[in-house]
């Protein structure tokens, strides 16, 4: 699975980039909202021979674009990926405004590996119900 | 893991480093964000005390409170120490 990991704390990068290259996974990381945004917009591509994100796995809080502005772009753009959403955040309206914006999970900080593989075999679960579940695509 | 546990602790130094200037120039912040931060990853590291302590730096960053900054500074720079020697939750 290619998996696109985005959060501006490097410590938490590195320890969910190793959990997941450890299960075999291809990871990208990005370490800002623009980052994150600018791999999915123009690194994705537009056709079946690029390299293409089964998940995203984005902070909320994170500088230049939050996490949640990342879902509104996406949605703008009428763009379809599963993202879950990272956070500390104990405000519930972050959970309930990132799936009203098309996150398909919250997972929550701190959070152990098994969380974080729970997480994304949910994500990739929820992908599955999307229109292209694989890869971005114009609805 | 253990390496990336190393490199977690060295990043908490350098962090006491990054909070007493943060304190000199008032940056609350900053230091605000760093605790945000510890209290993201301290649990994920296997270092639980470090979450409480993140979550109390951000606290007393929030409402600017030197006292309790100078506390949680403490408590880190005891953490650290402890970390070092491999006594660290």
């Amino acid at each position: 699975m290619t998996v696109l990991v985005a959060d501006d704390d490097e410590d938490l990068r590195a320890i969910v980039v190793d959990a997941l290259r450890a299960d075999g996974h291809a990871v990208t990381e990005a370490s800002n909202g623009e980052q994150l945004l600018f791999a999915l917009l123009f690194e994705e591509g537009i056709d079946d021979s690029n390299r293409r994100f089964d998940v995203v796995l984005s902070d909320v809080k994170m500088p230049k674009l939050s996490g949640l502005g990342v879902l509104a772009a996406l949605r703008s753009a009428h763009l379809h990926c599963p993202v879950v959403l990272m956070t500390v955040l104990a405000d519930e309206s972050v959970e309930s405004v990132g799936k009203a914006l098309g996150a398909v999970g919250v997972l929550r900080k701190p959070f152990r590996v098994r969380d974080l593989r729970s997480a994304l075999a949910n994500a990739v679960l929820a992908g599955a119900q999307l229109n292209n579940p694989r890869r971005l695509t114009q609805a | 893991m253990p390496e990336l546990q190393q490199r977690y602790i060295g990043h908490r130094e350098r962090d006491v480093a990054t909070i007493i200037a943060a304190m000199k120039r008032d940056d609350f912040e900053l230091i605000a964000t760093l605790g945000h931060n510890m209290r993201g990853t301290g649990t994920s590291y296997g270092y639980p005390e470090i979450g409480a302590i993140g979550e109390q730096l951000e606290a007393a960053a929030t409402q600017r409170n030197a006292v309790l900054l100078a506390d949680q500074l403490e408590s880190l720079d005891a953490w650290i120490a402890r970390a070092r020697a491999g006594q660290a939750s």
